[in-house]
This record gives structure tokens, sequence and C-alpha cells, in this order.
């Protein structure tokens, strides 16, 4: 059931304990799709879902700024999730040794943060992968997003969606031979 | 893996993230529990944190005096007050009384009545000249009214003097006179002029008394004002010399045969310094006392001891020591006290007995000097007779000393 921004205001002005689980029942998912998105090759499951939790936190604690300023939460917590998972992600890559040295040959330089070329032709392929994904059909679309986006297992895939770890392994097999082979008829090569 | 990251290891824009966590929800119920109870903890403990350092204090506390502080401030403070004010009358009504009773010195005069009964005269010289002198042929003037005159002039004059007995044997006319003498005077007095040789003829008699050197030594009194004290001082000495006076009874040592010379000064002042400095503050007409013997042919002493150590015969008279070339006139009484020998009295006419039932007079004080009055009892007649004893002060041993005795 879709919860309006208004709702949960008014639930988070009666009743603040009431109002902080709906809102978080409501935007757990998107704030988890960012911040895995930011943090999928370099952090584990606990760290993904420390970095939600602190999401959250700042959300809440800022809510009776941005709740007097009649702004989309969505929105809000979104900036709020990318910029956490950007600081988690500068924090655990520094642990991990990733950081590049100035002085270094290979350093690359420093990019403009907008190519506006290539954010569109990103844009329009993954929209495309994305359509071609649901054209896959369930199960095969959901065991190729929680398999290759959310880096679930497929023990962890089979559980969710009541299916044996082996038969999650086939048809994930199978339905991405489907998914390369329609991308190819379009001309988009992955 | 490599597949993985065939598919999204590419940036996704925030729409297609938007439509992933749509389309395909991810987490569990398990999952959302896990995740939601973290930040409800953080958020408690946040809070926590927050609310120890965000307390805020409004409005402000409200003193209030008890009511019975006031009443004892005020009591406090009508008691101090009043205390000041109190305690400066009081001060300055003693400061007013302390200046009120400054001592005057008591200035007396008698009226010359008989010269042979009166020998006190305290008028000035004009109105001793207006008298009959032919009338008054024996008196003197005792100057009374100058205290402090005569207190720089270091002289003390007596208002006592003695009438000379007209019964006394000619030879010891000398040493029974008595003429009113200062300390000084006494001091003063050269050895030849003050010291006297008494022979005697026959045994002596001399009494040891039970009379402590204290008791007949008088009280030094410091402060001369004092009337009190003057009068105590007074009844002192006098009740050493009834005690003196009055020893006939005691077994006394006799020294037999012997000669005794007594070659200590004397008490009586025979010089003419003496009598020249009687002459100078007034105390002698000299019309009627040409010279110091004829004013000792006038009067006679009825006590000539005194007290004064300088006045002692001395240890050579010790009692049962028979001391050669030491003569005593018969005609006094000699007493030992406090292994001394003292010159008693004369020969008395009367037997007087002390009234003790009324304190001593005390009346012209000065600084030096003082004349106490005290009533006997003729008991040959019955009769009241008042004897006025001058006692002047001995700064020089610190105490008062008997002068002399009048039988008026």
């Amino acid at each position: 059931m879709q919860v309006t921004d208004k709702e949960l205001r008014a639930k988070m002005k009666k009743s603040p304990a009431e109002g902080r689980r709906a809102f978080f029942d409501e935007y757990c998912n998107y704030v988890y799709a960012i911040v895995i998105n930011k943090l999928r090759s370099c952090c584990s499951r606990e760290d993904v879902e420390e970095c939600v939790s602190d999401v959250f936190l700042d959300f809440f604690r800022s809510f009776d700024t941005i709740g007097k300023r009649n702004e989309e939460l969505k929105g809000f917590i979104g900036v709020i999730a990318k910029r956490r998972a950007i600081d988690m992600y500068r924090r655990l890559s520094k642990g991990m040794g990733k950081t590049v040295s100035i002085d270094d040959d290979d350093f690359e330089e420093i990019a403009s943060s907008e190519n506006v070329a290539r954010e569109a032709e990103k844009t329009a392929r993954n929209e495309l992968l994305l359509k071609k994904v649901h054209e896959l059909g369930e199960p095969d679309s959901t065991i190729i997003i929680q398999q290759y986006y959310y880096n679930r297992t497929t023990l962890e895939i089979g559980k969710a969606i009541s299916m044996t770890a082996a038969a999650v392994q086939k048809r994930s097999v199978r339905a991405r031979k489907r998914l390369r082979s329609m991308l190819t008829e379009i001309g988009v090569s992955i | 893996m490599s597949e993985k990251t065939d598919f999204f290891d590419e940036i996704i824009d925030e729409k297609t993230v938007e439509k992933i966590s749509e389309d395909f929800p991810v987490l569990s119920d398990e999952e959302k529990e896990r995740i939601f109870s973290a930040v409800e903890r953080k958020l408690n403990i946040d809070n926590a944190v927050n609310t120890d350092h965000s307390e805020e204090v409004s409005g402000v506390e409200e003193y209030i005096r008890p009511r019975w502080l006031n009443f004892i401030s005020v009591a406090a403070s009508a008691a101090v007050l009043f205390g000041g004010i109190g305690g400066s009358l009081c001060l300055m009504h003693n400061m007013k009384n302390g200046i009120s009773e400054d001592p005057t010195p008591e200035v007396t005069s008698e009226s010359v009545s008989s010269p042979a009964e009166t020998p006190f005269v305290s008028v000035n010289a004009d109105n001793a000249a207006e008298k009959d002198i032919n009338s008054v042929p024996k008196t003197i003037k005792a100057v009374n009214d100058k205290p402090a005159e005569k207190a720089e002039g270091n002289a003390f004059i007596s208002p006592a003097v003695a009438v000379v007995s007209s019964d006394n044997d000619e030879t010891s006319a000398e040493e029974q006179a008595t003429v009113p003498v200062s300390v000084s005077d006494i001091n003063e007095a050269e050895p030849d002029e003050s010291a006297e040789i008494i022979q005697i003829d026959e045994p002596i008699t001399t009494a040891v008394t039970a009379v402590s050197r204290e008791s007949i030594q008088t009280t030094a009194v410091m402060s001369t004002y004092d009337y009190e004290k003057l009068v105590d001082t007074a009844e002192k000495i006098i009740d050493d010399y009834d005690s003196i006076r009055n020893i006939t009874d005691l077994n006394l040592p006799v020294i037999e045969g012997s000669n005794i010379t007594v070659i200590r000064e004397m008490m009586t002042p025979s010089g003419d310094g003496v009598y020249n400095r009687m002459l100078e503050y007034g105390q002698v007409d000299p019309d009627i006392y040409s010279d110091m013997q004829s004013l000792k042919e006038s009067f006679y002493a009825v006590m000539c001891s005194s007290v004064i150590e300088n006045e002692f015969f001395g240890d050579v008279s010790y009692s049962g020591f028979s001391s050669e070339n030491i003569v005593v006139d018969h005609e006094y009484s000699y007493i030992t006290y406090d292994g001394k020998l003292y010159r008693l009295l004369g020969k008395e006419e009367h037997e007087l007995e002390p009234l003790h039932d009324k304190r001593v007079v005390v009346y012209n004080v000065s600084e030096f000097a003082f004349t106490a009055e005290k009533n006997y009892v003729d008991l040959t007649d019955g009769s009241i007779v008042k004897v006025k004893f001058g006692i002047v002060r001995d700064y020089k041993a610190n105490k008062w000393s008997l002068l002399n005795v009048l039988k008026d």
C-alpha cells in the first residue's frame, strides 16, 4: 500500500514511533537499493545494512527541520542515502588499499562529475536492460536482479522465492543466456 | 562473478534504482526488523545524549525571606541602637559625676578662744592683727588655707601645737616643747642642732610591747584626698598611739645603774631652721614668739615620738642591753619597740581613755598633712577631751606618721 508523504508527516506528528516505522517500511527498499548500488563491490552485507540504518537515523534527526518545509521526502532521503553510501565507500576503500596516489603515473585526470553524453547513454542502456529483465518473466527477472544487483547468493534467492539453490542456479544460467540474446537483437552488447 | 559485472557494474541512474527498488524489493521482514532496530537503538542513544545537553532552564526562582527574620533584624537593630544611646548617656553621666567629684581640700578654720585651751589658729595675718594680742599672748597662726603652697614649699605646717605644761622642770623644757615640723625639716636638721644628750641617774624602765611594727607604723596611703582612707589612717595611728601611751603594767626589763646616752636625733625639732620656716609660712607670730626657745617654752608635746625610721633611737638601745654614754631623761617614759628605744611621753596631767565608739574626724587636709580629732574621756574628772593629732606624710618612707598630739 502506497503511503503519501502527507500521511507520513501526520503519523510522525501524531506518534513519532509509529511514524518512523511507517516511514521506514515505505522507503527501506529504496534506500537499500541506493546504498547497495554504491557499496556492492566493496562492502559486506552488514556494512550495507549499517549504512542504511545511518541513512534513516540522519533522516529522523533532521525530520523536524524538513518536516516544516513541504518537500518531497523520497527525494530528501534519496540524497541522504546517496551521500551516506559515498562516505561509507570512501571510508572502506581506504582500508582496502583502493586509494591512488596523486603522484602515480597511472593516476588519471579527474573527470568532470557530469558527462552528459555518457550519462544519457547509460540511462538509455539501463532502461533497455531493465526492460529486457522484466521481459524474462518471473521468477527469472527476480533471480537476475537479486543475484546481480543485490549480490544475493542462490541460497538466499531460493529461500526468498521458495526454490532450491540448484534450481535457482539453473534458472539463472538460462535467464542470462536469454537476456544476452535479447540485448544482442536490439544492438546492446554486454 | 564476471557475469555480474556484465549487467550492473556500470553507474546506474537514480531513476533505474528507484524502479528496481519498486519492482524488486529485496529486504525480507527479518532484515527490515534488524535494520529498524539498529535505527531505533541509535536514535535512543542520540536522544539520551542530546537530552543531557538540551535541558532548558526558564523562569526565576523567587526567594521568600522568612517573616520572623525581619522581626529579629528589627529587634537586633533596636537593641544595638538603644544600647549605644544608653551607653553614651551613661558614659556622659559618669564623666560628669567624675568631674564634679574632683576632690577639694577641706579648709576649716577655728577661732581663737583661749591661748591655753585653743592653740590652733587658722586666721590670716590681718585678722590676727585685729585680735587682742594681750588677751591671746600664746597663739600662733596655723596656715591652713593654702595647702598647695605648702606642698610646693615642701613644708608641712601642722595645725596642732601642744601646750607647754607649767609644771615641767626647766631642765627638760627644751625636749618637751614640740612645734609643727615638716618631714624635710626633720631630715634636714643638722645633727648638732637636733642631737640631744639625755642623761639619767636612775634605772630606767623599758617596756616591750606586743604591738607589731606594722601596726605602729602607719599605712601608707597613696591618695591623700580620700577622706575615708585618711580617717582609717588616722585611726590606726591613733590606736598605735593609745597602745603605746597606755603601756604601764608591763614587766619591762630593767637596766639598772646604766647611763644611756642617746646620740641619735630626737624627733623634737629645736633648730632655728625650723623656726624660720614656721615664720616663713606664717605659722608663728614673731611678736609673740621671738625665737625657738620661747616657742618651746610655751608648748608641751603630748607625744614627741614618731615612727619615722630615722627618729628611732637606734640599735644601741636594745632592750636589756646597757650601753654606756646613753643618758635618758627621767622625765620621759621610754619604751623599746621592735628592739629600739623610743621616748614615749612626757608627764601627762590627766589620764585619758579613748572613746572608740566615735570615729575620728579629719580636717585641714592638704597634700602633705592633715589633722585628726578624737574625743577622750578624762578619767580624773569624767570630762570629754578633744585630742588633735597632727599627721604628716613621709614620702621618703612612703607612709603617714604621727607628728604631734594636742589636748584641746
